[in-house]
């Protein structure tokens, strides 16, 4: 180690500017290398600096008032509306919503994983449930929700159906995709050894897309967070969305900017819940 | 002898082209392997090599003739025909000895007597050993290189004691030297074996160093060209390769498999790529070292 340190040095640098310099451009060449991994520290450091960048430009927007404060609250207002909030129920909320979201998500996941295995397994599943499928898809979740309050009525389950309506079509196609591009040939090892249809698709579709469908529900955990206000425009009288369009009508920003955040925070809790039970199921996939 | 152990018998195999007349890819293919025989198949680029062992397998189906394995007529795929393809087929998901297991678990070895079972388990083990595996045993494949999952496949498939073992190109995608250890292994493994293997290859070398017949496939339909025995035992050592009977062999089987490369479209585009780079290349010779 010692000799390859030396020789370099020796043709590139001599001097300790020089040196510097060298060391410099090292680091420029990491950063525009595509897929390079980057020291630990610089990475937090740069995820922090997300956040914390467009706090100060906000910050520096609302002190110097060039933005009315009902259009743009200060960090400090949101501050103080988050404290009014904690005190009047925002925990209150933050469950009811947090409740609907995952009732509307696993609901959607039951179904959908396995309307998605099947599609992508069975040309006849195909045949039958894509197309359609397909179709759904692209109508828009709020459009339901006339139909939702006639067919659900206005109780917790027209919310939970709005948010399994946003994203279960989602889960099917996405779901049937991973299993289309399992590669054939470990289904063929599996059928040389002996495996049965039955067994094929346990033993190595299911198996074997387990991780990307952990990915894929990630994802639609997220979507469905962002169909949350759109569930609590039916009749609701709780939860993070339902205050935010309150707050809309009495046009207390600050609130709208809180829950805005607090959904936000949530959603970002969940996701790293989702990549850390990843790395702990599927150990086989980190190389 | 006995009743061949493999025996592929008037097969042909046509694919739908896309200008609606089907391609022969095999026609009226007759071959068979007996016993504890070591059958190697070589020829040209798309005669059909991978096509009869997959039709051999069972995953796919002639268009005519049919193939017999232990005297019973193949009809899909099964335990008594173990595969290697060239790349990979280790489940990503189960470590070594998981995957060297997986066949265990399955519904047609459900019934198993426990002394069945406990001369499974015995048989994993030494596999294991016999092929180096021990170190990688707990291992996830992608922990391991080419040439080591690919012990792991050879492992894997032989772990059920199938009657025949079949290969495409299992060291087709391995460094030569890798190679080398992996051919003296697949002898040393195949004298303590009683399984009947099929192994295609491109590489002639390979081909006649680990095999006790070379049958060489015709392009264009794929059919028998030549068969050719071998006449060393199966106690082989590198040496072997250079002996003058061997590079001898070599070169016939080579004649053969020029002779039977039906693509003359690729013959005329190496003929005038010669005759084009021979023009500039006196201007590139002061550069060369
Ligand atoms: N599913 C298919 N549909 C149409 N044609 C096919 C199909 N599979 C194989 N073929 C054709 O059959 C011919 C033989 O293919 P095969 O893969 O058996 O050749 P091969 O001898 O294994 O070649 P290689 O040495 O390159 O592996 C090729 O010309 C190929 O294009
Ligand atoms: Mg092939």
């Amino acid at each position: 180690m010692g000799a390859a340190t030396a020789r370099t040095h020796e043709t590139r640098a001599v001097g300790g500017g020089r040196e510097a310099a060298w060391r410099h451009g090292r680091m420029r060449a990491r950063l525009s290398r595509i897929r390079a991994p980057i020291p630990r520290a610089l990475y937090v450091s740069l995820a922090v600096a997300g956040f914390l960048l467009p706090l100060a430009f906000w910050q520096a927007l609302s002190a110097e008032h060039l933005v009315g404060g009902l259009f743009l609250p200060s960090p400090a207002d949101v501050w103080m509306s988050l404290r009014h909030w904690y005190a009047s129920g925002l925990m209150h909320d933050a469950g009811i919503s947090i409740y609907r979201v995952v009732a509307g998500f696993m609901l959607a996941a039951l179904i959908g994983v396995p309307l998605g295995l099947f599609i992508g397994a069975y040309k006849w599943c195909e045949a039958l449930l894509q197309p359609i499928n397909d179709f759904v898809r692209y109508m828009p979740a709020s459009a339901f929700i006339p139909l939702v309050i006639l067919w659900v009525g206005i109780g917790e389950g027209s919310k939970i159906a709005i948010i399994f309506i946003g994203v279960v079509f989602q889960i099917v196609v996405m779901v049937a995709d991973a299993v289309r591009k399992l590669p054939d040939r470990y289904l063929e090892a599996a059928y040389t050894m002996g495996a049965r249809p039955g067994e094929a698709m346990k033993l190595v579709v299911w198996r074997g897309t387990w991780p990307q469908i952990v990915d894929i529900l990630r994802i639609n955990m997220g979507w469905a967070w962002t169909y949350l206000v759109v569930a609590e425009m039916v009749a609701a009288d709780s939860g993070l969305g339902f205050a935010i369009l309150q707050a809309q009508r009495f046009l207390d920003t600050a609130k709208i900017f809180v829950g805005i955040i607090v959904i936000g925070l949530i959603g970002l809790a969940f996701d790293l819940m989702f990549r850390a039970l990843h790395k702990r199921l599927f150990p086989w996939c980190q190389s | 002898m006995n009743a061949p152990r493999v025996s592929v018998e008037g097969v042909s195999r046509d694919y739908a082209s896309s200008g609606g007349v089907p391609v022969s890819v095999l026609k009226d293919l007759d071959m068979v392997a007996s016993d504890h025989e070591f059958v190697a198949i070589v020829g040209a680029s798309g005669c059909g090599k991978s096509t009869l062992l997959r039709l051999i397998a069972g995953l796919d189906e002639p268009s005519e003739g049919v193939i017999r394995v232990n005297g019973r007529a193949v009809t899909g795929p099964g335990p008594d025909r173990g595969m290697v393809f060239q790349q990979s087929t280790l489940f990503p998901w189960l470590t070594v000895w998981q995957n060297l297991r997986f066949s265990r678990g399955l519904a047609v070895n459900a019934e198993a007597t426990s002394r069945e079972v406990s001369e499974y388990l015995s048989r994993s083990e030494a596999l294991l050993n016999m092929m180096g595996l021990a170190r990688v045993r707990d291992s996830y494949p992608n922990q391991l290189s080419g040439g080591m999952q690919q012990r792991v496949n050879i492992a894997r498939a032989l772990v059920a004691n199938p009657a025949v073992l079949l290969m495409d190109e299992p060291f087709g995608a391995l460094d030569a030297q890798t190679r080398e250890t992996m051919h003296d292994l697949v002898l040393h493994l195949f004298a303590a074996e009683k399984t009947t293997a099929l192994f295609v290859t491109h590489d002639v070398e390979e081909a006649i160093y680990l095999a006790d017949r070379v049958i060489v496939l015709a392009a264009n339909p794929g059919r028998v060209d030549s068969v050719h025995a071998i006449p060393w035992g199966r106690a082989r050592t590198q040496d072997l390769k250079l002996e003058g009977a061997f590079v001898r062999l070599k070169g016939e089987i080579l004649a053969r498999i020029r002779a039977t490369a039906a693509v003359h479209a690729d013959r005329e585009l190496l003929e005038s790529m010669t005759a084009r780079t021979r023009a500039p290349s006196t201007t590139e010779e002061g550069k060369k070292p």
